[in-house]
C-alpha cells in the first residue's frame, strides 16, 4: 500500500516537473528540453526491459 | 519502525506533490489541452523515461553514458510486486511505438492524430491506476 502511494506520488511529481519546466519557457528553451528528453527516450527502448520470472 | 518510516515518506511526498500542484494552479499556467503538440510530446516522453528508469533500476541496471548496463541484481519482489512489474513492462512496451509515432508527427509538423494522443494518455493513466 505504501509502495503504491509512493509510486503514484512519484508519477504526479514527474508529470508536474515536466509541466512546470515547460510552463513559461521560451520557444528556444522548449526546443532544448525537447531535444534532451527525446535523446533519452531513444535510448530507452522497451526491448531492454528484463522479464520478471 | 521501518513500516512507520515508509508511511512518513509516503505522506511527505504526497504533501509535496499537493503543494506543487497548488502552486501550479495559482500561477495560472497552461492546461494540458492548451499545450502545443511538442510540449505534450515532452510530457509523454518524460513520464515514459521516468517509468522506464524505475523499472530498469529495480531490475539491476544502471545507465552508463547512453547505454543501460547490468550492474546489480534484480530486487526481491513479492508476487504482487511481480505482477505490477509485468503489467508495467507490458504498458511501456505498448506505449513506446505510439509515442514514437506521435513524435514523428510533431517532428514533421504533421497534423496530430487525436486518437493516438488519447490512446497514449490512457496508457500513461493506466500506469498510475495499476498501482492502486
Amino acid at each position: 500500500m505504501v509502495d503504491a502511494v509512493l509510486e503514484i506520488a512519484k508519477m504526479l511529481l514527474t508529470a508536474y516537473f515536466s509541466y512546470a519546466r515547460l510552463n513559461g519557457a521560451t520557444d528556444e528553451e522548449i526546443e532544448r528540453i525537447y531535444s534532451q528528453v527525446k535523446a533519452s527516450f531513444k535510448t530507452n527502448t522497451p526491448d531492454q526491459l528484463e522479464d520478471i520470472e | 519502525m521501518r513500516f512507520k518510516r515508509n508511511h512518513f515518506q509516503a505522506v511527505l511526498v504526497l504533501v509535496l506533490a499537493f503543494m506543487l500542484a497548488s502552486c501550479a494552479a495559482q500561477k495560472g499556467g497552461k492546461s494540458l489541452s492548451e499545450m502545443s503538440d511538442k510540449e505534450k510530446s515532452v510530457i509523454m516522453m518524460d513520464i515514459y523515461n521516468q517509468q522506464f528508469t524505475d523499472y530498469m533500476t529495480k531490475t539491476g541496471y544502471t545507465k552508463i553514458g547512453d547505454k543501460w548496463e547490468k550492474t546489480g541484481e534484480i530486487i526481491d519482489f513479492t508476487e504482487d510486486q511481480k505482477d505490477i512489474m509485468r503489467k508495467k513492462k507490458e504498458i511501456l512496451t505498448n506505449v513506446y511505438p505510439l509515442i514514437t509515432l506521435y513524435d514523428s508527427y510533431v517532428a514533421n509538423n504533421r497534423q496530430i492524430d487525436l486518437a493516438t494522443e488519447q490512446q497514449i494518455f490512457a496508457l500513461l493513466d493506466e500506469l498510475v491506476k495499476l498501482v492502486d
